[in-house]
Formats: structure tokens, C-alpha cells, sequence
């Protein structure tokens, strides 16, 4: 874990960790609800880590996703995904997801 | 990313206050809340080069580009419907699950609240409410709600405000006692196949609206002009009429939007033009007993009746001097006005040219909605310009105007900005060039609009009378990303264009070669596939494939076609190929020394009926320098094959299996 921060990013992006940042706890468990959320709604469809991006009273939820399914399906789940969490979460959120055609696609090696 | 972990960084915070109110030429203005946003916005131009930012922005999942496999979609711009539905019912998916099971939805830590994440309550006969409860609903536009909550407060005797009772049937009025339609669901309304003109009588009689006013004590004048708005604007115009006579015995003063309705509902009482006109003037005469002004709106009422009054032969001059009327009284007029005006004039003959005044006049002008029909201005302007007047350059203008501001928002459905796209398109492709064309498809095709296959078979024509086949390859790849390969006869318009001649340049024929492989390839799955639906090709098609092979000096390629269809479809007279292109064949053949095919060839010619094939050949026998037996055996196995077709059509399939054995020996002789 220790390479979070180094040789990747980091997964949630928000000021609530600053001095004097807002709901420093609430932030934490609302992320992990929404990653929760997120491998249960899109099964086995996320190839990389949910990125969380905070940004006014926008949340973004970033990732790469398999071409698994149909892309009318995936339209689908984000038209769902966007409004249920907004409704739990009370506030805007949006979903910016890029695509593969396989989760080996995500594998990057120097030799 | 740069993790700064040593210096500590110092930050100064810059306050800044932006003023209330905002300094123009004229006058100071108060700010409203979006004001500054729409500044911001409008130093942004509209991007021609993505999508609409409803799509996700990746290669798998923009529309158009990436083809859905498993339907066949039948419009053509199913990918960016069905994408758009998409999203917009999983959207209501999860709108259904928080309605049905609020209970599990409960937390809520935002403070201040934010209604639109907060669960609605539905009221039932139960419910105690209190005039708060019908206020908060009333604000919310939840007409069901309101009617709800008003008819438990009657029931128990609650008193109401009559101010509330006013408010509550202007909103009922207004949504004409229906819920009002939810505003974060656009999607469908936006991708109806057809645009809905409603111009009839959808009020509902005896309905809350009606029995809410019956119940009021003492029926003042806004009650009765906010019902009469009511019944005008769902065209009850019977009622309407009748309450405006009862006012009038009371003596109580309307307003203008009421008689704006009365003067549209008269379309509904009268049936000539001219009878319809004298009650206009009535209602006008009273309107001014009364004092009022006419707005707007008043004189889109004129014109709508009149544009619904064309056989009258007056209509034009009436709807001439209305305009008149309009810039005398310095009124603007909405482009409603003008899609009226072009209405009742376009009906006439030569009536059209008043669409180059009316766009003299409002050219450079940006627009902002005031009129419901005036998102049918542009539609209507360009069809005008396109199918009555065909001038390219009023296109232009138009389309200039279009573009200027917010004005391209001025469509009600995509299929009626599809609709102006084709007729712009349609009109770009009878006047100009194939390369002022391709500069504007390139801007709109497909992010904008995607071309229908009739638009698409105008281009191929534009490409042919210009002599510009380079653009072939690209319009081709468009056409089978938006799947009209096979709609009406596109594949054969294009092989048509593509096999007309010889063209110098290798690597184009060699592009048309892959073109015309890549139909026969479509066309050989489609077929094979039972499953699917078959596609019915004609002969002409497959021997402009082969023409365009051996254009391409593709030989193995048209074989292969030939070998096809002695193989599948042996003896399909719809499919025979035509005798100029099999003497080609033979020659090509001969020339590449394949024996096997010449035979299949001739055999195939036989089976048809095209002797002078053998003719050719023996003309042609010294350029090839066969030798007389050679000769001899094809023509007596052809001879054969061709007594055999005549005797019986049924055993007609025979040549393709006797023209394996003989293959190799014709071989070894050579």
C-alpha cells in the first residue's frame, strides 16, 4: 500500500484532509459506501481502483471498465448509479468511466 | 503529480464581491442568480468536434462510432437514442427504488436540505393537512399532491386562504388538473420519432379545475380569467367562450392573455376564414373598450388562426397587414410570428419570397424562446428554402442565423433538427461543389447530425457530377457506421459509381476494390446467416463487384463472386450476371491463365444463356493463342450444358458440379 501516493495516485481526491478540512470521517465512509456501491452495482466490470473526486459540491467517480457488456448497458448503470448516489449522498455526482477490452489491457511493466 | 512535503506553503485569501447589479448602456440591472454563469457560457462556442456531453467520452461508448452488434437498428440515429434512453431510464430505475422503499433511503446529514434529494411525500385521505402542506405543494408544481391536500382540508373544514385557492387553481389551470410533467427527464420527449402537434381539445371537462372554481364563494375576475387561460390553452373554446360572455354581464375586466387564448379557441368556433376573422375583430374591439394593449402573443393568436385559414383567399393580405399592425404598435415579433407569416404566405403561389424579407430582417439577431411554436421557425424556413425555393444561398443565411447565439436551441425534438439538416444538406448537394459540401458534412456528420440514406444517395450524385471520388472511401465508411449499406439501394449506387470506370489512381481503385469486397462480404454473412432476414441482391450488383475487381486487377476477388454464385445461387434468374461482364471474366481469366475459372466462366454463361461468351472467345483466339482442341472441348461441353438447360431448367444446377472434373485436365492441357 505504501506505493499510494508514490508510484500511483491517490484513490479519493477531497480537501477534507487539509487542516481544517470538513467532515474528515464522514468523507472516509461515504467513500468507502460508494466503493461498496460501486463493485456490487457494476459486478466484475471495474478492471482498475474507483477514484473519488471532490469538487465543490460535485462528486466524480472515475474508473476503467471492461467492454463486457453492452454499451447500452452501461449507459444504463450510469444513468443509476449517478442518481441514486446523488440521492444518498445529497449532492451532484456524476460518473467519468474510460473502457478496455480486457482487465490484462491495465498491465504495465518496464524490462 | 508533485507531493510537496518540505516547504509550507502560505496561502492568501482574496476576498471579492461581485455587485448586486449589473451596468449596461442603459440602466442598471438587478442580477439575477445565473447571470454570471450565462456570461461565462457565452464566450464559449458550441464544440462541433464532440458529442453531446450526455455520452461518456470513450471510443467504446460514443454513439455512432462504436456499432451495436446485436440489434439491427432501424434509424438512423439509433446508437445516440438509444444510448441517451438509456441512461435516462436507469436514472428512472433508481428514481423507482427511491420511491417505493423511502425507508431505506432514510439518511439524510445535508444541512441546509436540499428538496430535490428529499423524499416527496404522497398524501393520502389520512393525512392532515394544513395550509402550509398545500402552499409547499403548490411551489413544488405537485399537482396531484395539491388536489389531494385541498380535497382532506375541505373535508375537514380547514379554512383556506382565498389567495391559496387563487393560486391553487392557477396551477391547476395551468397543468389542466394532470401532474405536471417532470422537467430532469427530458431524454424522451426529445427523441419522439415524431413531433406531436397538438391542436386540439385535450382539456378535461368537469375535472378538479372546473369543480375547484364551481366552489368558490365568490367568483371574482381572476378566477375567471385564469380558468378561461385554462380552457384556451387546452382549446376547451366552447366554455371558454361562455365564461368570457358571463364575465363580460358582470363586468369584470380580463387581461390580455385571455383574450390572446379567446382569439387561438376561435379556430374552434368558426369554420371560414372570413367568419373567423370578423369575430378576431370583435374580440380586438373589445380588448380595446377595455383598455389593453395587445402584446406579443395577441398577434401570434392572429396569425395562428389565419395560418389555420389558408384556403381564405384574404388570409395573406390579413396576415401582411397584421405585421404591419405589429411594427406600427413597435411590438416584437417572436420567430413564432415569422413561422406563421411563412405559414400562411408559403401556402400561395410565389408566397415564399417572403422568407428573403424575413431574413433580411432578423439576421444576426439572437433569439430567446417567448412562443411555443417558435421552435418550429427554422425547421419550417429551411424547408421552405429547400423544397419551394432551392437557393443556396439563403440556405446559408439561414444556417448563419442558426448559428448566431443560442439560436440552434430552437428545435422542439431531434427529429425535426434532423429534418432541417436534411433539407440543408439536400439543398448543399443540388448547388455545390462535392468540396464546399464535404467542409460542411465533415463540421455536422455525426456529432450533429447523421445523414439519412436518402441525403447520402444526393451526395454520391453530387460526388458523380463533380468527378470527385476521392470522397468515396470516406462516404462509404460513414455509410456503413450509420448501417444504411442496405437501405433502399445505397450498396447499389455505390458500386454503380465506383464500377463506372477505370480509375488511374492505384490506391483509389484499390480503396473501391476493398469497398466493393467488403459488400460482397456483408452480403455473403447476411445471407448465410438463416436466422437474419436475407438481403436480395441483384445480378447488376454482383457484376459491377466483379467489374470493379477487375477494374482493380483483383482477379481472385471476382472469381470468388463467380464462384459464389455458381455455388449458391445456381439458378436464380434475379441474380444472373450480365454477358458484357463475363466476356471480361473469360479475358481476365485467359490472361492470368486460370483455366478453372474460365471454364466456370463459360459454364456459367451457358447456364444463363449468354453464348455470344463463347463467341468472344473464339474471336478473340488469336490474342490468346489457344490451341484448336482446346477450343473444341469448351465449346462441345458448353454446347452440352446448354441442351441440357434447355430440356429441363431443373437440373440446371448440374454445372457447377461437372465443372469440377474437367478443371484439371483443362489445366494439364495448358
Amino acid at each position: 500500500m505504501y506505493k499510494i501516493g508514490f508510484t500511483k495516485t491517490w484513490n479519493s481526491w477531497n480537501t477534507s484532509n487539509l487542516l481544517d478540512g470538513l467532515r474528515k470521517s464522514e468523507t472516509a465512509v461515504e467513500d468507502l459506501f460508494i466503493r461498496k456501491f460501486i463493485s456490487g452495482t457494476w459486478h466484475r466490470l471495474f478492471a482498475s481502483e474507483v477514484i473519488i473526486k471532490r469538487r465543490a459540491n460535485t462528486i466524480i467517480i472515475g474508473g476503467i471498465v471492461v467492454r463486457s457488456i453492452l454499451p447500452r448497458k452501461m449507459y444504463f448503470l450510469i444513468g443509476f448509479t449517478e442518481e441514486l448516489l446523488s440521492y444518498v449522498l445529497k449532492c451532484n455526482v456524476k460518473m467519468e468511466i474510460q473502457t478496455v477490452e480486457s482487465k490484462e489491457e491495465l498491465i504495465v511493466k518496464y524490462v | 503529480m508533485i507531493v510537496n512535503t518540505g516547504s509550507v506553503s502560505t496561502f492568501t485569501f482574496v476576498s471579492f464581491s461581485i455587485p448586486k447589479f449589473i451596468l449596461s448602456s442603459f440602466d442598471y440591472y438587478y442580477r439575477g442568480p445565473t447571470d454570471i454563469l450565462k456570461a461565462l457560457a457565452s464566450t464559449v462556442s458550441r464544440d462541433f468536434t464532440a458529442a453531446h456531453y450526455k455520452y461518456m467520452d470513450d471510443p467504446f461508448l460514443l454513439p455512432s462510432k462504436s456499432v451495436d452488434v446485436v440489434s439491427f437498428t432501424l434509424f438512423a440515429k439509433s446508437s445516440f437514442r438509444a444510448y441517451a434512453l438509456s441512461k435516462e431510464s436507469g436514472r428512472k430505475a433508481a428514481r423507482y427504488f427511491l420511491n417505493t422503499y423511502p425507508e431505506l433511503f432514510f439518511r439524510d446529514d445535508a444541512e441546509p436540505k436540499v428538496p430535490a434529494f428529499c423524499y416527496r411525500e404522497l398524501y393520502d385521505e389520512n393525512t392532515d393537512n394544513t395550509e402550509d402542506d398545500l402552499r409547499d405543494c403548490i411551489a413544488n408544481r405537485d399537482v396531484p399532491n395539491c388536489i389531494i391536500a385541498y380535497n382532506n382540508m375541505e373535508a375537514k373544514d380547514v379554512k383556506i386562504n382565498p389567495e391559496l385557492k387563487q393560486s391553487l387553481l392557477e396551477l391547476v389551470c395551468f397543468y389542466n388538473s394532470k401532474e405536471a410533467r417532470d422537467e430532469e427527464f427530458l431524454e424522451e420527449e426529445w427523441f419522439q420519432s415524431k413531433k406531436e402537434n397538438i391542436v386540439r381539445r385535450t382539456w378535461q371537462d368537469g375535472e378538479f379545475a372546473e369543480q375547484l372554481f364551481d366552489s368558490l364563494p365568490k367568483k371574482d375576475a381572476r378566477a375567471y380569467c385564469t380558468l378561461i387561460q385554462g380552457m384556451g390553452k387546452y382549446f376547451q373554446a366552447g366554455k371558454a367562450f361562455k365564461l368570457y360572455e358571463e364575465m363580460k354581464e358582470l363586468n369584470y375586466s380580463p387581461t390580455v392573455a385571455v383574450f390572446n387564448y379567446l382569439i387561438e379557441n376561435v379556430v374552434f368556433i368558426q369554420e371560414s376564414g372570413e367568419l373567423r376573422f370578423e369575430m378576431i375583430t370583435k374580440l380586438l374591439r373589445d380588448m380595446s373598450q377595455y383598455n389593453l394593449k395587445p402584446n406579443v402573443n395577441t398577434f401570434n393568436a392572429i396569425l395562428f388562426v389565419l395560418s389555420r385559414s389558408t384556403g381564405w383567399n384574404k388570409a395573406s393580405n390579413i396576415a401582411l397587414n397584421t405585421f404591419a399592425e405589429m411594427k406600427l404598435l413597435n411590438v416584437q415579433p417572436s420567430l413564432a410570428s415569422y413561422y406563421y407569416l411563412l405559414l400562411v404566405l408559403s401556402s400561395k403561389n410565389n408566397g415564399s419570397n417572403i422568407l428573403y424579407e424575413i431574413v433580411r430582417e432578423i439576421e444576426g439577431k439572437s433569439f430567446a424562446i417567448k412562443h411555443p411554436a417558435d421552435v418550429n421557425f427554422f425547421e419550417y424556413a429551411m424547408h421552405v428554402c429547400c423544397n419551394f425555393l432551392s437557393d443556396v444561398e439563403l440556405g446559408y443565411r439561414i444556417h448563419n442565423l442558426l448559428s448566431t447565439g443560442q439560436n440552434h436551441k430552437f428545435f422542439s425534438t431531434a427529429y425535426s433538427e434532423a429534418v432541417y439538416y436534411r433539407n440543408f444538406f439536400s439543398l448543399l448537394c443540388l448547388s455545390e461543389s462535392t468540396d464546399t459540401l464535404m467542409d460542411v458534412y465533415n463540421k455536422y456528420v455525426p456529432n450533429i447530425y447523421i445523414p439519412e440514406a436518402k441525403v447520402m444517395q444526393q451526395i454520391l450524385q453530387n460526388i458523380e457530377l463533380y468527378d470527385t471520388y476521392h470522397y468515396i472511401p470516406q462516404i462509404f465508411s460513414d455509410i456503413t457506421t450509420f448501417q444504411l449499406s442496405f437501405r433502399g439501394d445505397l450498396a447499389d449506387t455505390v458500386l454503380t459509381l465506383i464500377a463506372k470506370k477505370k480509375h488511374q489512381d492505384e490506391n483509389l481503385q484499390k480503396q473501391f476494390v476493398a469497398i466493393a469486397w467488403s459488400l460482397f462480404n456483408t452480403i455473403v454473412e447476411r445471407n448465410s446467416n438463416v436466422k437474419i432476414f436475407p438481403l436480395h441482391v441483384k445480378g447488376e450488383m454482383y457484376s459491377k463487384m466483379i467489374l470493379i475487381f477487375l477494374n482493380g486487377k483483383d482477379f481472385e476477388k471476382a472469381s470468388a463472386v463467380l464462384k459464389y454464385l455458381v455455388k449458391e445461387k445456381p439458378n436464380d434468374p434475379a441474380t444472373f450476371i450480365e454477358g458484357q461482364t463475363l466476356k471480361l471474366l473469360c479475358d481476365a481469366s485467359l490472361e492470368n491463365k486460370m483455366m478453372n475459372t474460365l471454364k466456370q466462366t463459360i459454364d456459367y454463361a451457358s447456364v444463363i444463356g449468354c453464348a455470344d461468351v463463347i463467341k468472344h472467345i473464339i474471336e478473340n483466339n488469336e490474342k490468346y493463342s489457344l490451341s484448336e482442341e482446346f477450343i473444341e472441348k469448351f465449346i462441345q461441353s458448353s454446347n452440352l450444358e446448354a441442351a441440357k438447360e434447355d430440356s429441363s431448367s431443373s437440373e440446371s444446377s448440374e454445372p457447377s458440379e461437372t465443372s469440377e472434373s474437367p478443371d484439371e485436365s483443362s489445366d494439364e492441357e495448358k
